[in-house]
């Protein structure tokens, strides 16, 4: 889709054209469900999120900055919505105590015990902000240009949080016996 | 010994961003450190990992269920150019407002000058007393309305909205963000500052215009401000954070979710 495709199709949704933002939505949802995915690890949560930021996307049209990229935008307003669910989620259950309980289903022993399990829970032990750089720069394959720009720090900060976190990861990996050659 | 330097040429180089002068030099390190060869292995460890984890699908319902919630919802707005855009063009879009701008700018003014003169604008020991003429009960935080974080290098600032008893309150809290400055700005004619209110002494300073409280942050705080709306319905805030010569801003609702929002 082209900028001013998408140019269109914001300026049809702010005119209450359903379809229109229907078609932001199928454009945005598979990167955005990532996202919210690698950033929560449960896929309930990530549904939740990534819906409930579509809808005050819809509500708030209004206050986009055409000048900006809508996925920018509505980047920021996932990326808030997923750090409330972190919070919300520490109150109610202390994550070293999530990772660190024996008390998986097998299904949950099987996912873990596949590399990509393995790497997922390495994410969750990450500081949410070394983990975003790491989904933004491995999963969604941004420069750190393009990463700067989408969640507004400097260039110079996006590198060196995101060196930061690959060497936290690299540690975390070996202390889980990830050999992968 | 791998320093930061290595550090930084072998993530470059693994990011496609490594500089002539930087690769050469990475090579030379390569040839006389095996700890660097090391530390490359387990960075090139690390990348594959990643990129066995795949990209998933969303549900197969996940877009019937945002559109279900759309067309519960209230439709958007229409697009405008308001204030926020333009603080000027709401006065030429309506000639009332330019007449009473001088009595209101005098009234905040006013305020202002009375603060200044009994010292309330400036930095106080966390106390429930309030800094422009109205108390700001600790009580009834209200209903949150909208919430930002706002982020330059380590310095943060989170702010949130809520609709209390008194009026809209305007939380925030500052981290890492010493010299940093916190501006708020908004529709005098639908939001009139009231109070304002800091959890620690300190150095802070704070300056009141018509339509805009600039903050100076001089240590990690957090406060209230609160501002007396003058009429129903959604009023935007426009918040910017200056830091270290860089500045992001965001813009806050006052009205809680629902419909008109």
């Amino acid at each position: 889709m082209t900028a001013e495709d998408e140019e269109t199709l914001v300026l049809r949704s702010l005119a209450g054209d359903q379809r229109a933002f229907g078609e932001l939505v199928s454009t945005h949802q598979q990167v955005l469900f990532n996202v919210a995915l690698r950033m929560l690890n449960d896929r309930e949560d990530a549904r939740d999120v990534t819906q409930t930021a579509f809808l005050k996307a819809w509500q708030k049209l209004h206050t986009y900055d055409r000048r900006n990229k809508f996925f920018s935008w509505i980047y920021r307003i996932l990326l808030n919505e997923a750090l409330n669910t972190l919070r919300q989620r520490r109150r109610l259950e202390p994550l070293d105590e999530r990772m660190a309980s024996p008390e998986r289903s097998p299904e949950e022993r099987a996912e873990v015990n596949e590399l990509g399990g393995i790497v997922q829970e390495g994410l969750m032990e990450l500081g949410t902000e070394h983990r975003q750089m790491i989904i933004l720069r491995h999963f969604l394959h941004l420069s750190h240009r393009e990463m700067a720009n989408l969640i507004n720090l400097p260039e110079k900060t996006v590198k060196s949080r995101l060196y930061t976190g690959r060497q936290l990861l690299g540690g975390i990996l070996r202390r889980r016996g990830v050999r992968t050659t | 010994m791998i320093d930061d330097q290595d550090e930084r040429l072998l993530q470059d180089e693994l990011d496609g961003v490594a500089s002539p002068e930087g690769s050469k030099r990475l090579r030379e390190r390569l040839a006389q450190s095996a700890e660097v060869r090391a530390r490359r292995q387990e960075l090139q460890r690390v990348t594959r990992a990643l990129d066995q984890v795949r990209m998933e699908e969303a549900p197969a319902d996940f877009k019937e269920g945002v559109m279900a919630a759309i067309a519960a919802a209230e439709r958007p707005s229409p697009a405008r150019t308001g204030w926020l855009e333009n603080p000027g063009s709401a006065f030429r879009r309506r000639p009332v407002l330019a007449w009473a701008y001088p009595f209101l700018a005098g009234a905040v003014s006013g305020g202002l000058l009375i603060a200044l003169a009994t010292g309330n604008l400036a930095p106080r020991a966390r106390t429930d007393l309030p800094v422009i003429g109205a108390m700001l009960p600790g009580s009834d935080r209200g209903a949150l309305a909208d919430h930002r974080e706002l982020r330059l290098g380590t310095a943060r600032v989170a702010l949130e909205t809520r609709r209390a008893t008194d009026g809209v309150r305007v939380g925030f809290e500052v981290a890492q963000a010493r010299g940093a400055e916190l501006t708020l700005e908004f529709d005098i004619a639908a939001l009139q500052p009231v109070g304002l209110w800091w959890e620690r002494p300190g150095e802070h300073q704070a300056e009141l215009g018509a339509g805009t409280l600039r903050l100076r942050v001089t240590e990690d705080d957090r406060g209230t401000v609160v501002l007396s709306p003058t009429r129903a319905g959604d009023a935007l805030i426009l918040v910017k954070f200056h830091h270290a010569g860089e500045s992001v801003e965001a813009v806050l609702h006052t009205a809680t979710l629902g419909p008109g929002r």
